[in-house]
């Protein structure tokens, strides 16, 4: 097994894991068996196929850090008084370290595999803790020098060597409370909730979180065209409970000698509460917290009354929409497994929100500059802006391949057994409920928002636009290897690429927007290029569904 | 009538013969234990000697694991007294803990370290030393004919595989309580036998076995003294003979039925054909 770099380092200090009775040798075993086991987190299916590349997902994600990275150490160039800027610095990091220990370290958090297999053995539980802790702290650091790392950089030739080293030590403390801060958060909804809530939970805060990556991107570019404002300062009481202005008080104090009582006073509370809130995460937090826990596997089976309404009018849609019995029970089960699969929503939702923000996106972009509100609504009611909506269709049409991904990839071995001669029942169910239960939602809110935009007269168009979608999805579903639903394990890519999918995606619908275009010039060009897409569509359907079990590729089984 | 006998036999001691072998190994005193407003155990109350081999067994929910859970401190906030080799495990000591070996029903293993990584760990955690550990698991793995597999990743293992390994890891130490539940689930035929042996030739040796499991034949041919468990309550406790003669039934499995009071499998078996047949 690897000795860590992370572990010599950590033997340092061992001398003070002894003065608060931790058994250190046997906390650094544990600490290694957990490292070495995050080096591996490779799912098991990929050992036999592919080479693998170990402890590449992490390295990736530390990529992505590391472009928000950029922006920040970007922000420590603005002439800025240092007090503000690092406040706007740590506001930007404690968010991001926050949003990553929720969506990328719940689970160890959360793990009670740990106390099972270490507790029947003579290690006591404050080892076991302590361990637990500093796994934590070692990764959320990580990642936070990856976030801050220029930011690092850039301060170190701006201030100097103590910029340097205070910005480290207070990185450190920053990671402490903010695995403080989550652990009141998740005890907290524990005490009202079961696991399974939290766990939805913590999800919806995973899909937030990848929203706000995708668009706030988007945003980034044009923070620096702000105008910057002058800036003027007062202390007051309120200051003292923001955090951010605890960890950019030292730097005022120290590097710029502004030796204010409020500043003395802000810096203290720097190191007075992380280390506090260790302290009492440490004796009070954990033992209640591992209590808690074991609330986490179960789940309060309490049923619910909305579910039956549900059930009745899933049943209806079957009933309207699909025609052989195995299909309807396919829609059904489609479209419960879709409500409940975790993974897939943390995949889907970032796409379905993007595609529902895009058009709106690029026409703030266009129109930009434009002075009055009334001035955009009537140049947007006299353009062919709605063609935006195309955009949303290119990201759309793209999603319907998701569903072959499934956290429970391994139930997929029932479809085998079944007796059906044909997958075609399957695949058509599925993807029927697929699009009925996300497709067409989301598309209506956007037609909605663009006919208020727009007015009336631009339906046709959208109903042009929704028929073109449907037939870049089915054309996307042929093109594409032939899947069964929730058969595979997410990191396993069969067929085409996400790449791939989405260029086909573009290219197709790109050429359907320019027909389109072209068409509106015609007398009533858009009614027969509906008639035109439908017609083109309905052979797709027909043909994309012409398979046997032979052309469907095994999923992981 | 069912009823009734069932009353009678609320509790069938084993009598005050059991308490003469000196000072209990693991002694449990008015044990009660609830999940939330669930009443899980409702006052166990068990002494348990050394060289024993206890076939510790009841209906599903019984509460059979979390009696085995309570002593290796996985679950807190039990009410009543349990002691292990004296200690009061209340107190909040490991000490004790270096002298248990347990297998789980349900066993979660680190499946992507090598058995050899994870035998040594565990041995560590014990604080044995390192060389010891290893030369101790590649022999224990080879006489279970899995010496092949001894740096392969556990998850690679098959079910039988992983089972021998956890038996492994809950014996390296050399204990001398052992808690096994349900221990034979996926080994082969072979290795039921080999185990058997192991455990029949352990308890020679002084070491008190706790084996809990379903499998009424084996718990009737292995125990040296049963304890049957049933609503949170200790409903029979004596030896195989001692509780067929109270019983007047031949086999494990009747008395099951009888103190559980289920004598019903004959009738849920023909509604379920029935139900089956339904069109």
């Amino acid at each position: 097994m690897k000795d860590f770099t992370v572990l010599k380092l950590l033997d340092k200090f061992s001398f003070l894991f002894k003065k608060i009775e931790v058994d250190y040798p046997v906390m650094r075993r544990i600490l290694q068996v957990q490292l070495t086991m995050d080096e591996r987190r490779v799912p098991t299916i990929l050992t036999n196929q592919k080479k693998t590349q170990s402890g590449n997902s992490f390295k990736a994600s530390l990529f992505t850090y590391g472009i928000l990275g950029f922006f920040i150490g970007l922000l420590m160039l603005v002439p800025f008084p240092l007090y503000y800027l690092m406040n706007l610095a740590f506001g930007l990091i404690i968010f991001m370290v926050m949003a990553t220990m929720i969506s990328d370290f719940s689970t160890v958090l959360l793990d009670v595999k740990d106390k099972n297999i270490l507790l029947p053995r003579p290690v006591d539980a404050r080892t076991i803790n302590t361990a637990k802790l500093l796994h934590i702290v070692i990764y959320l650091f990580t990642i936070t020098m990856s976030i801050s790392g220029l930011a690092l950089l850039v301060g170190l030739f701006k201030y100097g060597v103590a910029f340097a080293l205070i910005f480290m030590f207070e990185l450190v403390l920053i990671c402490c409370l903010v695995v403080f801060f989550t652990s009141i958060l998740y005890m907290a909804i524990l005490s009202f909730f079961d696991g399974e809530k939290l766990k939805d939970m913590i999800n919806y805060i995973q899909i937030l979180l990848s929203i706000f990556m995708l668009v706030g991107y988007q945003f980034i570019g044009r923070i620096f065209n702000l105008k910057l404002l002058t800036v003027t300062f007062h202390p007051a009481w309120w200051h003292f409970l923001i955090p951010t202005t605890w960890f950019a008080a030292p730097f005022s104090l120290f590097i710029e000698h502004n030796s204010s009582q409020y500043f003395i006073a802000l810096s203290l509370l720097a190191l007075v509460v992380p280390t506090a809130a260790t302290v009492l995460y440490m004796t009070l937090v954990i033992p209640y917290f591992e209590g808690k826990l074991q609330k986490l596997n179960s789940s309060s089976m309490r049923a619910n009354r909305g579910a039956a309404v549900r059930v009745k009018i899933q049943r209806a849609a079957a009933n309207m929409l699909c025609f052989s019995r195995m299909e309807k029970a396919f829609y059904q089960f489609t479209q419960n497994m879709l409500s409940n699969e975790r993974k897939l929503k943390l995949q889907l939702y970032p796409q379905l929100t993007f595609a529902l923000v895009m058009p709106f996106l690029m026409l703030s972009g266009i129109i930009g500059n434009r002075v009055s509100w009334s001035d955009i609504l009537v140049n947007l009611a006299n353009s062919k802006l709605y063609l935006a909506v195309y955009l949303s269709a290119v990201i759309l049409a793209s999603t319907a391949t998701m569903i072959s991904s499934s956290e429970n990839y391994r139930g997929a071995w029932i479809y085998r057994v079944l007796p059906t001669e044909s997958p075609v029942p399957l695949l058509k169910g599925a993807l029927k409920a697929f699009i009925v239960k996300y497709i067409i939602p989301i598309y209506l809110l956007i037609a909605l928002i663009f006919v208020l935009l727009c007015g009336l007269k631009i339906i046709p168009d959208l109903i042009l636009i929704f028929i073109n979608m449907i037939m870049v999805l089915l054309l996307i579903f042929k093109l594409n290897r032939k899947e069964l639903p929730f058969d595979r394990d997410f990191q396993v890519t069969q067929g085409m690429s996400r790449m791939g999918i989405m260029l086909i995606s573009m290219l197709v619908c790109g050429l359907c927007a320019l027909v389109h275009l072209l068409l509106t010039y015609v007398p009533f060009g858009v009614i027969l290029n509906i008639v035109l897409s439908l017609g083109i569509t309905m052979v797709l359907w027909c043909k994309s569904f012409n398979i046997t079990w032979k052309e469907i590729v095994k999923g992981a089984i | 009538m069912i009823m009734n006998i069932n009353i009678s036999f609320m509790v069938i001691k084993a009598g005050d013969t059991m308490n003469t072998k000196g000072e209990a190994v693991v002694s449990i005193r008015d044990l009660a234990m609830s999940y939330g407003t669930h009443q899980v155990l409702r006052g166990i109350n068990l002494n348990v000697f050394q060289g024993e081999i206890i076939g510790y067994i009841g209906p599903n929910g019984a509460g059979k694991s979390t009696t085995v859970k309570i002593i290796l401190g996985l679950v807190d906030g039990f009410k009543g007294q349990v002691k292990v080799l004296g200690e009061d495990i209340a107190d909040g000591g490991i000490e004790y803990k270096r002298k248990i070996g347990y297998v789980p029903e349900t066993a979660e293993v680190y499946d992507t370290l090598t058995a050899y990584e994870y035998l040594t760990f565990i041995g560590e955690m014990y604080g044995m030393e390192f060389k010891l550990v290893d030369q101790k698991a590649q022999k224990l793995m080879a006489l279970f004919d899995i010496a092949d597999m001894y740096h392969a990743r556990i998850a690679s293992y098959s079910k039988g595989m992983k089972q021998k390994l956890l038996i492994i890891s809950s014996l390296l130490h050399n204990p001398d309580i052992l808690f096994f539940d349900e221990p034979l689930s996926g080994l082969d035929a072979n290795s039921v036998m080999v185990f058997k042996e192991i455990m029949t030739d352990l308890a020679a040796q002084g070491k008190t076995i706790f084996y809990s499991s379903h499998i009424m034949d084996v718990v009737e041919k292995i125990s040296s003294r049963i304890i049957l468990i049933n609503n949170g309550q200790i409903v029979a406790d004596g030896s195989f003979d001692q509780l067929s003669q109270k019983c007047r039934e031949g086999s494990l499995e009747e008395i099951f039925n009888q103190l559980t009071g289920f004598n019903r499998h004959k009738e849920i078996a023909d509604e379920f054909i029935a139900v089956l047949g339904e069109a």
